[in-house]
């Protein structure tokens, strides 16, 4: 059955979910919403608003919401109330108060699926690292170690990223929220944090370029974090050490390949008994040459809205865990 | 859609084929090859049925051709069948494999690398199957301390076996088997096809074949043609190049998940064989003059990317 959904927000985001949505044979996108009134004739045939107000009064099942962070609480909580299936790109609004206010719209719709954008669990290197780390064949993790870094470009400091109002914090809510949720993913719920949360290099923008934490679980887990916008070499790496073995993906495949090639690498532990040099246990890496992450994740929010079945990822709760977390890092840096 | 890369500094090829053994192993096989009458002529690849038109290398008196469209290589001719068995099961070097010294000597060598070939299968059983113990059934295994470890894994609710090499025994399926392991066993078989389509008939739908053997496609067989000592008949009857395997199982009604070359050794045998290298092939005599061990180490990992090793490990599973 045909689910009619609509797009609020044809930037990049809004366009790769339109390329999804378009080859999936049961979504048809029907109405695009953007503030520029050019943007409609990227688009031919399909109608066109700049008020996201009238796309949500079109005949609609679902609605993707890829708009600046400050508006995505109101237009998410506006669709829950229309009845809409809603998929919102992260960050979850702006703040953890906008969570709980979108976390309530949904409680009074309960029948509607909500669904926040975290695709990296759907990267192919974190989905067999996961498998490898749930299979329990190397141990309890022990600690983890998360590094995601970009390189804020010539108009990094007048991009909307870096706007006050519309992003609502710096390269940790944008980018390094993947890897606070990923951290979490792998090593459970974090209860003690550290962090410094800086300037380091774009002095010019309202928010932070650096931020660095340390997390620990009830259980003593201790994962390690650093999301950065002065990386002037992309990077993607998390390690994962296990009681016998370690898993650690290297690279995380884009369209521009600029955080290099997705690989993991992983291995028993070997000590001197059983390796010819300490530190040099037979690691095994795979390479995975293609990121369907999208698709994959398109297709979770499809199974939830037929089968009314859980999200594999990217619920409400996920959502307000991964916001308190990175609330509590801006809170502990006294930011 | 995946590509693997192995890093194991602890595999050494005179560990896995130590000086006296391995060539008491070859001049048994030799002398037994030697014995032997083989067809005139050139037959079509059996793997691929292309024409063959050009001998590639001799071991022991008889050709081994490549074939032109999959790279295969394999003898210029079917070996004859009784002979064959002879060869496996009651020769001179079958009694030498099959003699305890032999055997506990292969399980001394080779342990951690069964070990890893375990871990290897259990992976990927979880990743494919989902937890849980399965029917095995292992064809055509040679060692009793491989058999020995596999029987007992934790995956294992039933082990079985088919076409067991002295001094190897065990009970065939009586039921269609959830996975079966084929360990160095297809470049054994003169039509690798027909195997596989027989072997697919022992599986359930969506059961899953592991896969080890030598491949033509790889760098110390393309380099070294006759001068490489670990390929030799009647072992190697069909080297199936990576292309091959593909298509093969293809025909047998085979969905490939994994295909990967995690071979550790080519760069080794190439470097020990380096004064026998064609002297037509400048490239590899250069590339084998300056090698030294951290260059050979890349190099590896290289061939292992890009499938280009001689060491095949797969995994397909069994269309419905």
């Amino acid at each position: 059955m045909e689910i009619k959904t609509g797009i609020i927000g044809m930037g990049k985001m809004g366009r790769i979910r339109k390329q999804c949505l378009d080859a999936h044979p049961d979504f048809r996108v029907t109405a695009l919403c953007d503030n520029r009134e050019d943007a409609a004739t990227d688009f031919p045939g399909v109608a066109c608003f700049t008020d996201w107000r009238e796309l949500l009064a079109q005949d609609l099942d679902a609605v993707f919401v890829c708009t600046y962070n400050n508006v995505i609480a109101d237009i998410v909580c506006a669709a829950l109330a229309r009845r809409l299936h809603v998929f919102s790109e992260k960050p979850p609004g702006h703040s953890i108060g906008d969570v709980r206010k979108m976390m309530a719209a949904e409680a009074d719709a309960p029948d509607r699926v909500l669904k926040f954008g975290f695709n990296h669990r759907f990267h192919y290197g974190v989905m067999e690292a996961k498998s490898i780390v749930d299979s329990g064949q190397y141990g309890e993790v022990l600690w983890a170690r998360g590094i995601y870094g970009k390189a804020g470009g010539i108009t990094f400091e007048n991009s909307w990223r870096s706007d006050k109002d519309l992003a609502g914090g710096g390269i940790l809510l944008d980018q390094g929220i993947h890897m606070v949720d990923l951290l979490r993913y792998f090593l459970g719920d974090f209860t003690e944090i550290k962090g410094f949360v800086e300037k380091c290099y774009w002095t010019g923008i309202p928010f932070e370029d650096n931020a660095f934490a340390l997390m620990k679980t009830d259980l003593g887990k201790v994962a390690m974090l650093h999301s950065s916008a002065t990386q002037w070499k992309h990077k993607f790496s998390l390690d994962i050490f296990m009681q016998n073995g370690y898993v650690c993906i290297n690279g995380i495949l884009s369209s521009t390949r600029s955080y290099g090639e997705e690989s993991i690498s992983f291995a028993k532990k070997q000590f001197e008994d059983e390796a010819t040099a300490m530190g040099k246990p037979r690691e095994e890496i795979i390479y995975f040459d293609r990121d369907d992450s999208w698709k994959l994740e398109l297709e979770d929010f499809h199974q939830a809205i037929r089968t009314g079945n859980r999200l594999a990822a990217g619920d409400s709760s996920d959502a307000l865990k991964v916001m308190q977390l990175i609330e509590d890092i801006y809170n502990a840096s006294g930011k | 859609m995946i590509q693997h890369e192995v890093q194991d500094a602890s595999i050494r090829i005179d560990d896995l084929h130590p000086d006296v053994t391995y060539s008491e192993e070859q001049r048994l096989a030799e002398n037994f090859v030697r014995s032997t009458a083989s067809a005139p002529g050139l037959a079509p690849c059996p793997v691929s049925g292309s024409p063959r038109h050009e001998v590639f290398f001799q071991r022991f008196g008889r050709d081994y051709a490549l074939c032109p469209r999959t790279w295969t290589v394999a003898l210029a001719n079917e070996p004859d069948p009784d002979a064959l068995a002879a060869y496996f099961h009651d020769s001179d070097l079958a009694r030498f494999r099959a003699s305890v010294t032999y055997q506990d000597n292969l399980a001394r060598r080779r342990a951690h690398l069964w070990d890893s070939q375990l871990e290897w299968v259990r992976q990927r059983l979880r990743r494919h199957l989902g937890p849980g113990r399965f029917s095995v059934l292992d064809w055509g295994p040679k060692a009793v301390g491989h058999t020995a470890l596999f029987a007992t894994a934790d995956f294992v609710a039933d082990y079985r076996v088919m076409a067991p090499l002295p001094p190897v025994t065990g009970r065939p399926p009586e039921a269609p088997c959830d996975v079966v392991l084929l360990f160095d066993a297809l470049q054994r078989f003169w039509r690798p096809a027909e195997l596989l389509r027989r072997i697919n008939s022992h599986m359930r739908a969506g059961g899953l074949l592991f896969l080890t053997l030598r491949s033509g496609s790889g760098f110390d067989v393309l380099t070294l043609g006759g001068h490489n000592t670990t390929i030799y008949p009647l072992d190697h009857v069909c080297l199936p190049s990576v292309a091959g395997l593909r298509l093969l199982a293809d025909q047998a009604g085979f969905e490939v998940l994994e295909l990967a070359t995690p071979g550790q050794l080519d760069v080794s045998i190439v470097e020990q064989a380096k004064d026998r290298i064609p002297l037509s092939q400048y490239f590899q005599r250069y590339v084998m003059s300056q090698c030294d061990d951290a260059m050979q180490e890349r190099l590896q990992a290289f061939l292992q990317r890009n499938n280009l090793s001689s060491h095949i490990q797969a995994v397909v599973r069994k269309k419905p």
